[in-house]
């Protein structure tokens, strides 16, 4: 089997198990869902610690500054397959998922820097919470099912500049649309003989602008970044709808749909970064990043509960380590680049925090023409106010990667 | 070494998928959906469940109660005759205008007029000894349930040698006259125009039409026959010119299918059955019973629960027959309403096209084992408003397939018991 029939064997194996959604009950109490890792392969695998790192494979996820750094055609994308515990009082349920993660490509215009444009997911609201219970009504045998089931998220669209200043420094700047979208429903549910379903949900939908700026500065083999982003506030709909869904295909009578709508004001939280790295030597590199998202900046119109929020912190530092990274003719192993990294990210409310362990593995493409990225974590998230409950999470990341061969091909013109 | 590596991957992913042990849901962290919505972790909060027994029928009985209702019309086909407590006569019109009179010519004369029946079917009896009569008959009729004849007598259907349809030739000239008349009417009109292009002028030609009816009747006590909806042969003699010669006459004949043709079943004698809550698909009689649920609203005042999830009537046969004896399906519709509805038609519209398909079980000593749930939940739901203390629950019986073909089922039924399962939007 060729490379790319297996490679093509291995996505539609992920993409089939797409139809079972991870999902998180902690996420319930978060503005948009739970917030997720969305930087590129590479960055991944150091735990997220991007912001000061000046690679182009870190693409525009991190920081948009990195794009000052292109000078090549990159494309890059990443999928995950999330793996979830979820544990309280001892009992646990397992769930899975699966999802693009990142789009992105950069490529460079020359004297005037360079373009990036990328598509990340920010935030997931998946959860299907389900209570059940069998009982007699009279000479019948019913189960009443009422579950809570929400899906959505937050996609991020983004095109960036990026330009160097000279040797020492890159800016780079870029515009986010910021899409939201989450369907909520209350399902109350009897089956048996008597079989019926009614649905009580909510469609939030909120698109807005936002811009993000950063800046990285080098000094022979350290490198410091900063970046930060700012989504301005906009108008959120809810719309509900609540109806009656027969069960039984023969029912003779139509439902009727009752339908509400609201708008109302909202604006996500600002957030920064702070990162920054070192090349210790040619085989090692290190990195490290601090962040903040001000959640107490946060508003929304209807929400009584926007003053719960906190400032989350987050601290993440990862390695790499490549062991012949200038051997002329290495073996394949010895130019694999071996990464690990931790991170510790504080969610919307004050009590509640996750880490994570990371490995990651970046598999170079034949005559250079790229990367293939394996990224392993591991990690819990919990929050003090809910003793014995605790969500343990397993990630694998795909990161693919490319470009170099259509850039050369443009370069070879000159 | 990467060749390497996808293939691991290939192999121990579906590996780690097949072992693990994934659910699309889950039920725990209730404190924390709790604090989302609270009414998402308690089912007692959601749910409430309330059941009555058959004491809540206050009365149970059929309709119709009398002959002047317009129940057991079905369309389309034709039959007449006695069946087992069943009596049936038949109707049909035809409607005479435009596209029938542009086939005349003013000039043409009447030769004669006749109506054909097609056979459905006639039973085991020879076709010539049913005695099967026409009647010219007011379009009043159309659902008049009387096996007495009415109107004027157009003849005795009397079979074709060479084939089984059943023809009758309308003998009375002043009848013949005006229904050929009506033929003409249209081309008579087009004539009277100057100017056969002038829509102000055609416009009411267009519009002209008559209506002719017939009441067929089989004055044979004993027998039954089904026919299709006729067709009227029209025979008329037209003048042609040859070499510009009016000299050769050509009989023409017209065919003229029916525009509407029904049947009415109704039962012998109504006084028999009007007491039981009894579904009789030949004579649409429809059960019906008397059901007191006041206590539901009550149920929903005092606890709150203001939305009705589901709610059914289960109900069981008490005898079931059919006449015909070839299967023992059936399919049962059933409205409930706040009013008690004496008009066929109107119970008809409003009983909708849903069914339920059953067959009939019994246990070893011959008893009714069946036993069903209508669904009643969209009708309450539509009586939330003003909460009636009585309600009727119609129940009809009809063939268990959608051929269009008399059946002959009849189910009487048992009182049935009421379950609600109530639930509530905050």
């Amino acid at each position: 089997m060729s490379n790319n029939k297996m490679f093509l064997t291995f996505l539609l194996l992920i993409f089939s198990a797409a139809i079972i959604y991870s999902q998180s009950v902690l996420g319930l109490q978060y503005p948009f869902g739970l917030p997720l890792q969305n930087s590129n392969g590479p960055s991944l695998a150091i735990g997220g610690a991007g912001t000061g790192v000046a690679d182009d494979y870190y693409g525009m996820g991190d920081n948009p500054a990195n794009l000052g750094n292109v000078n090549r055609a990159v494309f890059s994308a990443v999928f995950a397959l999330d793996l979830l515990n979820i544990l309280d009082n001892g009992d646990r349920t397992s769930h899975m998922g699966f999802s693009p993660r990142v789009l992105s490509f950069s490529f460079p215009l020359g004297i005037i820097g360079s373009l990036g444009f990328s598509y990340s997911q920010q935030t997931d609201t998946e959860l299907n919470f389900r209570l059940s219970r069998d009982y007699r009504i009279g000479n019948l045998e019913e189960t009443e099912d009422l579950a809570l089931v929400r899906n959505g998220g937050t996609a991020n669209w983004q095109a960036g500049w990026g330009i160097p200043i000279r040797k020492w420094a890159t800016v780079g700047i870029a515009y986010q649309r910021l899409y939201y979208k989450s369907n909520s429903s209350l399902i109350r549910k009897t089956e048996g003989l008597l079989s019926d379903t009614l649905i009580d949900s909510t469609r939030t939908a909120f698109t807005s602008n936002g811009i993000r700026a950063g800046v990285q500065t080098s000094l022979k083999d350290f490198t410091l970044g900063i970046s930060g982003q700012y989504v301005f506030s906009g108008t959120a709909t809810d719309i509900r709808t609540i109806k009656g869904t027969r069960v039984k295909a023969d029912s003779p009578f139509k439902d009727s749909i009752i339908t509400r709508k609201s708008s109302y004001d909202l604006k996500p939280a600002p957030s920064m970064a702070l990162g920054a790295s070192y090349r210790i030597s040619p085989e090692w590199f290190a990195a490290m990043e601090i962040g903040a998202t001000l959640w107490e900046r946060f508003y929304s119109e209807i929400s009584k509960k926007s003053d719960k929020y906190d400032r989350a912190y987050n601290f993440s530092i990862g390695t790499e380590y490549i062991p012949a990274p200038n051997l002329l003719t290495p073996k394949y192993y010895e130019i694999m680049q071996y990464r690990a990294g931790f991170r510790y990210s504080q969610l919307p409310t004050p009590d509640a925090a996750e880490f994570a362990f990371t490995l990651g593995t970046g598999l170079p493409l034949r005559d250079g023409g790229g990367l293939f990225d394996i990224v392993l974590e591991y990690g819990r998230r919990w929050d003090s106010n809910f003793k014995n409950f605790t969500e343990e999470f397993a990630g694998i990341y795909l990161g693919i990667n490319a470009g170099r061969k259509w850039y050369q091909s443009a370069q070879d013109s000159y | 070494m990467i060749k390497k590596i996808t293939r691991l991957l290939i192999t121990m992913l579906p590996l780690i998928l097949a072992c693990s042990d994934l659910e699309d849901s889950t039920g725990l962290g209730r404190d924390i959906v709790s604090s989302y919505n609270p009414s998402a972790v308690n089912i007692d909060q959601n749910f409430q469940t309330f059941y009555r027994n058959n004491s809540i029928v206050t009365d149970a009985f059929s309709i119709p109660d009398q002959n002047n209702t317009r129940f057991g019309i079905h369309t389309g086909v034709i039959a007449a005759g006695s069946k087992e407590g069943y009596t049936t006569t038949g109707f049909t019109e035809f409607v005479i205008g435009k596209n029938v009179g542009r086939r005349f010519q003013t000039k043409d004369k009447l030769v004669a007029i006749s109506l054909s029946f097609d056979t459905i079917s006639f039973g085991t009896r020879s076709l010539e000894t049913h005695n099967l009569t026409l009647y010219s008959c007011s379009q009043n009729k159309k659902y008049s349930r009387t096996s007495d004849p009415t109107g004027m007598l157009i003849g005795k259907l009397v079979r074709d040698t060479s084939s089984k349809k059943l023809n009758v030739e309308i003998e009375d000239s002043d009848l013949a006259q005006s229904i050929f008349d009506a033929c003409l009417a249209y081309q008579e009109c087009l004539d009277d125009c100057p100017d056969k292009k002038d829509p102000s002028c055609t416009n009411p030609c267009d519009s002209l039409k008559s209506t002719f009816s017939f009441c067929l009747f089989n004055e044979n006590d004993s027998s039954f026959v089904r026919l299709r909806s006729p067709v009227m042969k029209i025979a008329h003699k037209r003048t042609q010119k040859i070499n510009k010669k009016d000299s050769v006459i050509t009989r023409i004949d017209s065919l003229t299918g029916a525009s509407y043709s029904n049947y009415i079943a109704f039962e012998d004698d109504i006084g028999e059955v009007k007491d039981k809550p009894l579904s009789s698909s030949a004579s649409e009689r429809t059960a019906v019973f008397q059901i007191d649920i006041s206590s539901l609203w009550d149920t929903m005042s005092t606890t709150g629960f203001n939305e009705i999830l589901s709610a059914g009537l289960e109900l069981r046969p008490l005898s079931y027959e059919n006449l015909d004896k070839k299967d023992s399906l059936f399919s049962v519709r059933h409205y409930l309403s706040d009013e008690l509805i004496q008009d066929g038609i109107v119970l008809d519209s409003l009983i909708g096209s849903g069914k339920l398909n059953i067959e009939a079980e019994y246990d070893k000593s011959g008893k009714m084992t069946n036993s069903i749930i209508l669904f009643v939940d969209r009708h309450l739901q539509s009586l939330r408003s003003t909460r009636p203390s009585t309600v009727y629950l119609y129940i009809q019986v009809n063939k268990f397939d959608d051929v269009k073909n008399i059946s002959w089922e009849r189910v009487e039924w048992r009182k049935p018991v009421f379950n609600v399962v109530l639930s509530t939007f905050k």
